[in-house]
């Protein structure tokens, strides 16, 4: 009898944490959105580095000579965090030094964050050396965009 | 007015229409089918049967084109008895509406909240005006080995503002109202009784930085002002809100002055930089005059080499001059940098030799290891070493610090420093300990 207790127990106790890990393990799918006139292509990891040095403004052209207009989102939003975490590689701190660094050495200041995604998309398809970041179930509605890569949360 | 009700009004509208046409053609057929009948009983039967054939061919016209006319009205009943059937595609609209109407309010939201009644700052010529600047408090206790002394010694006050003039074209100003009392030593030395120099002067304004710069590419930048002299790492860093130890290292100091080279230029610098791979190649170089001798040019400059993927980073500097206007000093100066940035940790690394005209040559070094203990805390050291050239001008510093990020624009720092001048040539060797607090606020 204590050994069924005990094998209940246990099931309901393996069944509640894929429960709960099932639920914190779910991914979203973000899309980095591009101007459809934007050429520029590559391997996922070229595109992540160029989105990432575009971003924090290392660099101030795409490839082709294009001005690059990059946009965030809003601070804390689950795109800013995904974008952050996953095509920046930087947590919170090394994103705020990086930013305080530039400031104080060159007067920049860290992209336009956009909370809507649509105001975000309508920039992005107006400005040619525009980009990004999306739900990618949100990315394919952009007209005038294109996705570049996408990039899940997990 | 829900669905329901919305299609029976559609439908009740739709059939009176309906009903009004088919009377309008009940009516004309009708009139047309009477009218010969009428006319039979008076006229020729061959012109009569004429007319009424006529007649005949007028009523079979009206009745195809009521025909017409009553399965143009079925279409549109049935059309909008389905769209009534299916009220998704409006109701999906008006949801997505509602969305666009709910977006558009948070964000007029936002705005108001930020301007809310108050005026908006305009910049009278330029297209993007950013402000903002920083606060940087320390107090300091100094025990030597004659006296000891403490105070409230720097008190930093510096506004930055960066203005874009035109597409290629940018303005930064860094302006600078200083309070700053720096540990200097009263005895012959300068070695055994630390004192806090000018520690009740008035605040004085120092224009830190002001140049404009012309962007052609991340290639090509040239400016044209006051500018950090572009040298090593800490240097260029520059700002306190950048450092972990805002007292610059021994060959920085004092501050503004050139022990190996000025903190400021004021002339012409051209750099950019351009990515290789995974690598980044930087250059700068510049054209300027140094505090203390404007009447001088010197030049000089710094290459760099990234290596991304390791973490680091090789720089080379050299710059040529006169240390005075009112007598021959030239010199030169050639040093090296070495960065490594990676994971938690940092390590900074600077060495420079010069050569001087009519003087001994001096050396300095440091090396300064960091390490970010969590998210807030970083733990640091630094040796830091320099040699004058002049009669007791060696000295070592080592400094432990630890500082604390409580938020992103604020450091909290609790640094100390023990510094050691050497013994030479009779003068005895003497340490002084410094503990120091400090914190910059930055926006």
């Amino acid at each position: 009898m204590l050994n069924m207790f005990s094998k209940f127990a246990l099931t309901s106790t393996v069944l509640v944490f894929m429960l709960f890990t099932s639920v914190d393990a779910r991914a979203e799918t973000y899309a980095v959105v591009v101007n459809a006139e934007n050429g520029f292509s590559g391997d996922d990891g070229a595109l992540r580095t160029q989105i990432k040095r575009l971003y924090l403004k290392e660099q101030s052209t795409w490839p082709g000579g294009q001005d690059a207009v990059p946009f965030g989102r809003e601070d804390g939003s689950p795109a800013q965090l995904a974008f952050m975490k996953s095509v920046l590689g930087m947590i919170d701190s090394e994103f705020a030094g990086h930013w305080l660094k530039l400031k104080q050495i060159r007067g920049e200041t860290p992209p336009r964050g956009i909370g809507s995604a649509r105001i975000l998309s309508r920039q992005i398809g107006k400005k040619p050396g525009a980009f990004g970041v999306v739900l990618a179930s949100e990315a394919a509605t952009i007209e005038g965009g294109k996705i570049l890569f996408e990039f899940s949360t997990d | 007015m829900n669905s329901v009700k919305k299609k029976e009004h559609i439908k009740n509208n739709l059939h009176g229409a309906l009903a009004i046409r088919l009377l309008q053609g009940v009516a004309i057929v009708s009139l047309v089918l009477a009218t010969p009948f009428a006319a039979f009983a008076d006229g020729e039967p061959d012109e009569q049967m004429q007319e009424m054939q006529d007649k005949l061919a007028e009523a079979m016209a009206a009745i195809q084109a009521l025909s017409r006319t009553v399965s143009t009205l079925q279409n549109e009943i049935a059309i909008q008895n389905a769209k009534a059937d299916n009220p998704s595609s409006s109701e999906t609209m008006m949801v997505e509406l509602d969305e666009r109407v709910e977006e558009l309010e948070d964000t007029v939201d936002t705005i108001d909240g930020r301007v809310g009644s108050r005026a908006v700052a305009n910049a009278f010529d330029a297209s993007k005006l950013d402000i903002g600047g920083f606060v940087d408090i320390a107090t300091t206790l100094a025990i030597g080995e004659d006296k000891t002394e403490a105070a409230f010694n720097r008190e930093v006050f510096e506004l930055l503002v960066k203005a874009k003039l035109g597409n290629s074209w940018d303005l930064f100003v860094a302006q600078a109202f200083i309070r700053n009392a720096p540990l200097r030593f009263s005895d012959p030395a300068g070695r055994r009784s630390p004192f806090f120099a000018n520690n009740n002067s008035p605040v004085v304004t120092d224009t830190v930085i002001a140049w404009a710069q012309y962007s052609k590419s991340d290639m090509f930048n040239v400016q044209f002002g006051r500018f950090i002299t572009p040298h090593g790492i800490i240097n260029i860093e520059h700002f306190p809100a950048n450092l972990l130890d805002p007292e610059q290292p021994q060959f920085l100091r004092p501050f503004p002055a050139q022990t190996i080279f000025a903190n400021f230029s004021d002339g012409l610098h051209v750099h950019g930089s351009k990515y290789v791979g995974n690598n980044k190649f930087s250059y700068n170089a510049y054209a300027a005059a140094w505090a203390g001798n404007s009447s001088n040019i010197n030049v000089g400059g710094r290459l760099a080499y990234s290596f991304e993927d390791a973490g680091l980073t090789f720089g080379l500097n050299g710059t040529y001059g006169d240390r005075s206007s009112t007598r021959d000093a030239n010199f030169a100066v050639l040093g090296a940098d070495v960065l490594f940035q990676k994971g938690r940790w940092t390590w900074k690394n600077e060495v420079y030799v010069t050569d001087e005209e009519g003087a001994a040559s001096k050396y300095a070094f440091y090396t300064m290891p960091a390490y970010k203990l969590t998210d807030k805390w970083t733990a640091f050291y630094r040796f830091d070493y320099l040699d004058t050239g002049a009669l007791g001008g060696e000295s070592f510093e080592n400094a432990l610090g630890l500082t604390f990020r409580p938020i992103f624009n604020t450091h909290l720092r609790g640094i100390y420093r023990w510094r050691r001048a050497t013994s030479d040539a009779g003068i005895p060797a003497a340490d002084t300990h410094v503990f120091q607090l400090s914190t910059t606020f930055n926006f």
